[in-house]
């Protein structure tokens, strides 16, 4: 059965990590009880780090730097890279297979999850690209990664596009494989990402770029994205996954 | 002995294998990286599926292979010939260490 063409809109704000984490995976899990695609935008706060399903978070993360200077991280259920989540808009889209509103196709869906966030950075004037597995690229530079999961049915996908970006802070909390070479890497990853800020010359705030990209939505999926709030039954089970998997030792140290 | 390797696959993510093997055989490995793998617990059926398996080229990449099948895994940026490869590398790294 097809859903109808009106998307939630969840704006909830800055959360911590672990929080943030379970919304999504509660809004995912959810999703054929709410029946209605759900596009939420929203912030870390305090900074976080986030790490892949597949990494190892100490050989990733200097948890005592991450301590003294954001004292936030976890493990996410979606594969990828470790990211520090600090001056950026994050999005996540939440919808039943069974809806066909993305592809089958997992790589073929990543693109589909990604042209609303391409569509709003022209709002900016941006010539934004998609680079598959999981990039968006602006000049050549990475601009949003992006990570996608499916379970129970429904497909996850969220991703980060950075407002700000401050490379060596981000390089102070992970690690590297060679010391050694930390200063070349952070060269390379400078001329490799890139943010709002620098590609527009100013700063754009959360609240304009939260704009954009409902457009964006609203214009890939031809659908209207209606304001909303997470059901008691999302809230509860986010609680419950809270506190059972994303604040749990076992879970963020299980690699 | 132990093993460790990092190696990034061509074209793909960078792969990390922490492993312990005896007489050429696997006894436990654990494989860590920025890939994608659908669904995603299928990465401990790979890692448990590997287990005593011969340090091997093409023994690694059939087993995986067969992992892979068997479970509808789906790999990005990842490869079962980039995981062997990984594999035979942290055990050339414990020879060589």
């Amino acid at each position: 059965m097809v859903e109808s063409k009106e998307f939630r809109l969840l704006e909830t704000g800055s959360n911590s990590a672990a929080k943030n984490m379970a919304i999504d995976e509660a809004v995912m899990r959810l999703a054929h009880r709410t029946r209605k695609p759900a596009v939420r935008f929203y912030g870390w706060s305090p900074p976080a780090i986030s790490i892949g399903y597949f990494q190892g978070l100490e050989q990733e993360v200097d948890l005592q730097k991450c301590g003294e200077l954001v004292g936030d991280f976890v493990r996410r259920i979606t594969g990828g890279g470790a990211v520090f989540h600090d001056h950026e808009l994050t999005y996540s889209f939440a919808c039943t297979q069974e809806s066909k509103i993305v592809p089958e196709k997992i790589i073929d869906s990543y693109k589909k999850i990604c042209n609303p966030i391409i569509l709003g950075l022209k709002e900016f004037g941006l010539d934004a690209t998609f680079v598959p597995l999981n990039d968006i690229v602006v000049n050549g530079k990475k601009i949003s990664g992006n990570a996608q999961t499916r379970r129970e049915g429904a497909v996850l996908q969220h991703g980060t596009i950075l407002m700000e970006v401050d490379v060596e802070k981000m390089f102070s909390l992970l690690k590297v494989p060679n010391e050694k070479l930390k200063g070349k890497l952070i060269e390379d990853v400078k001329q490799r990402v890139t943010s709002l800020e620098q590609q527009c010359g100013k700063k754009v705030s959360f609240e304009k770029l939260s704009g954009s990209l409902k457009k964006g939505f609203e214009k890939e999926f031809g659908a209207r994205l209606v304001k909303g709030k997470l059901t008691e039954e999302e809230t509860g089970l986010a609680d419950k996954i809270m506190q059972e998997r994303f604040s749990a030792k076992e879970w963020n140290f299980k690699r | 002995m132990k093993g460790n390797s990092i190696y990034k696959i061509p074209e793909g993510k960078l792969v990390k294998i922490s492993m312990d093997f005896d007489g050429g055989k696997i006894m436990a490995v654990k494989i860590f990286g920025d890939f994608f793998l659908h669904p995603e617990r299928g990465i401990e059926l790979i890692e448990k599926d590997l287990c005593g398996k011969k340090i091997e080229e093409k023994t690694l990449i059939d087993e995986i292979e067969k992992t892979v099948k068997k479970n509808c895994l789906e790999l990005f940026g990842i490869s079962s010939q980039g995981l062997a490869t990984a594999i035979l590398l942290a055990k050339e790294g414990a020879k060589n260490g």
